[in-house]
């Protein structure tokens, strides 16, 4: 399990727009934390800092390793990254294929590789669908798909930006389920407010490039002045005066 | 969305689809020899009587292998503008005699017709297995699986732009509409290579450095 901590990062776009100020976080090994903001607040940038996949001024640790041009190779042997869109992340011809992708990097021989490929396909509950393209499948089995390939990494720190956008209540409560069956310390940045408070211990208020409020979900998102001023809102489930639509 | 695969009857059922993928590429490459260089090497000073026993042969496949023959003919007519392109530019600039162009473009739309028989008998990924186990270059058979991966995503994302376009410009027409087109072309280049950058990232977390095994 990992543990991270960060030191003054911050990164801005070529343009000029600063999508990370100054960010100071501490996040224990096997922790759930979720990353949560309004649009534009930096939590994908966040999420890419912490993978090593943008360059940022400031410190990160991850496990006491600097993440530096020297480490990053080694450190993403312990880490994955579910991107937004899995058209992203699955190129290979196969969906086997796509979860054994850069297995052997962890010193496995092909025989394991398989192994693990199909085992993490029969966790996401997609056995049988070796062989089959991933631009064959629908959304949500392409999400799973993605899940799997973090699964077979075993990794112990996963990165998560947005993972239940886009998926029918079905197929988000497969991923809460499967989420919960996951070990290791897990980032997840999402909007949807009642995924934080169903799968984190930990919630990390984001806005402007900066860390507004570090806590327990419940604490902080049933905070109505907090939310508003931060273009959110209280979910539904923590809310004394539902929101009603007309 | 209109489903744009490459292998789209790929996974018919036929006795070529039986046959094994080696021995489908194999033949198709000597389909292809034999088209390309073969007729004289056998003795067809006039090249007509080859062309028609090639393309006996290759319809009898076609009627074999179930593959509706409007899909084949549209698919394989696709390439006549880029040949007949090339002809024009070729005999212009004199490499090329007027009977030759007829035979090259007879020659092109045979090549892609034997080429789509391929294609729609087997699975690419299958195409793709076959030809590593061959040894192929790596980077050859990566950039081959990402064509054919991002060609579907290509596909829809133009189709998705276009029902965009239709919604808002739908009276739109002339230059104006040329530079909608144009629009999107540009849009479509910027997309491809933010998606570019986005799939080297996920590569890059999977522990790609740029070796390939």
């Amino acid at each position: 399990m990992s543990r991270i901590q960060t030191r003054n990062l911050s990164y801005s776009y070529s343009a000029g727009i600063q999508a990370l100020q100054e960010v100071e976080l501490d996040l224990s090994s096997g922790s759930r934390t979720a990353l949560v903001g309004p649009n534009g607040a930096g939590k994908t940038s966040l999420l890419l800092a912490l993978a090593g996949l943008i360059r940022v001024s400031g410190e990160i640790q991850i496990n006491g390793t600097l993440l530096s041009p020297d480490s990053v190779d080694d450190l993403r042997k312990t880490m994955s990254l579910v991107f937004q869109n899995p058209d992203d992340m699955l190129f290979m011809p196969t969906v086997i294929e796509d979860v054994c992708f850069g297995l052997e990097t962890l010193g496995l021989n092909e025989q394991q590789i398989l192994e693990r490929g199909q085992e993490a396909l029969a966790q996401v509950e997609l056995e049988g669908y070796e062989n089959r393209s991933a631009h064959h499948l629908s959304y949500g089995e392409r999400r799973k798909v993605c899940l799997a390939t973090c699964l077979a990494r075993r990794s112990s720190l996963v990165l998560f930006d947005e993972p239940s956008r886009e998926l029918d209540p079905h197929g988000r409560r497969n991923f809460i389920d499967l989420f919960q069956q996951m070990t290791g310390t897990l980032v997840l940045a999402t909007h949807d407010l009642e995924l934080v408070l169903e799968t984190c211990a930990q919630m990390v208020l984001i806005d402007g490039g900066q860390v507004v409020i570090v806590g327990k979900p419940k604490a902080i998102l049933v905070d109505q002045k907090l939310m508003e001023h931060h273009r959110l809102e209280v979910p539904h489930s923590l809310s004394r005066h539902p929101h009603v639509h007309c | 969305m209109k489903q744009a695969f490459i292998d789209r009857y790929a996974r018919l059922t036929s006795p070529i689809h039986r046959l094994s993928t080696g021995f489908k590429i194999k033949f198709t490459l000597l389909l292809l020899a034999l088209l390309l260089l073969g007729f004289p090497l056998l003795g067809f000073t006039i090249a007509l009587p080859g062309y028609g026993i090639y393309t006996f042969l290759i319809l009898t496949i076609a009627l074999l292998s179930r593959v509706p023959f409007s899909f084949l003919l549209t698919r394989s007519a696709l390439v006549l503008p880029f040949s007949a392109l090339i002809v024009v530019v070729n005999y212009f600039s004199g490499n090329l005699a007027l009977a030759q162009m007829s035979e090259t473009l007879i020659k092109s739309l045979l090549s892609i017709f034997t080429l789509l028989l391929l294609t729609s008998t087997t699975p690419f990924h299958e195409i793709l297995k076959q030809i590593s186990r061959w040894k192929a270059p790596g980077l050859l058979v990566i950039i081959l699986a990402f064509m054919y991966r991002y060609f579907f995503l290509l596909v829809a994302e133009i189709e998705a732009l276009e029902r965009a376009t239709k919604m808002r410009h739908a009276s739109v027409s002339g230059w104006k509409r040329i530079r909608v087109y144009a629009n999107i072309v540009g849009l479509l280049l910027i997309r491809s290579f933010e998606r570019a950058e986005k799939v080297y990232d996920a590569m890059r977390m999977r522990g790609f450095t740029g070796d390939l095994r």
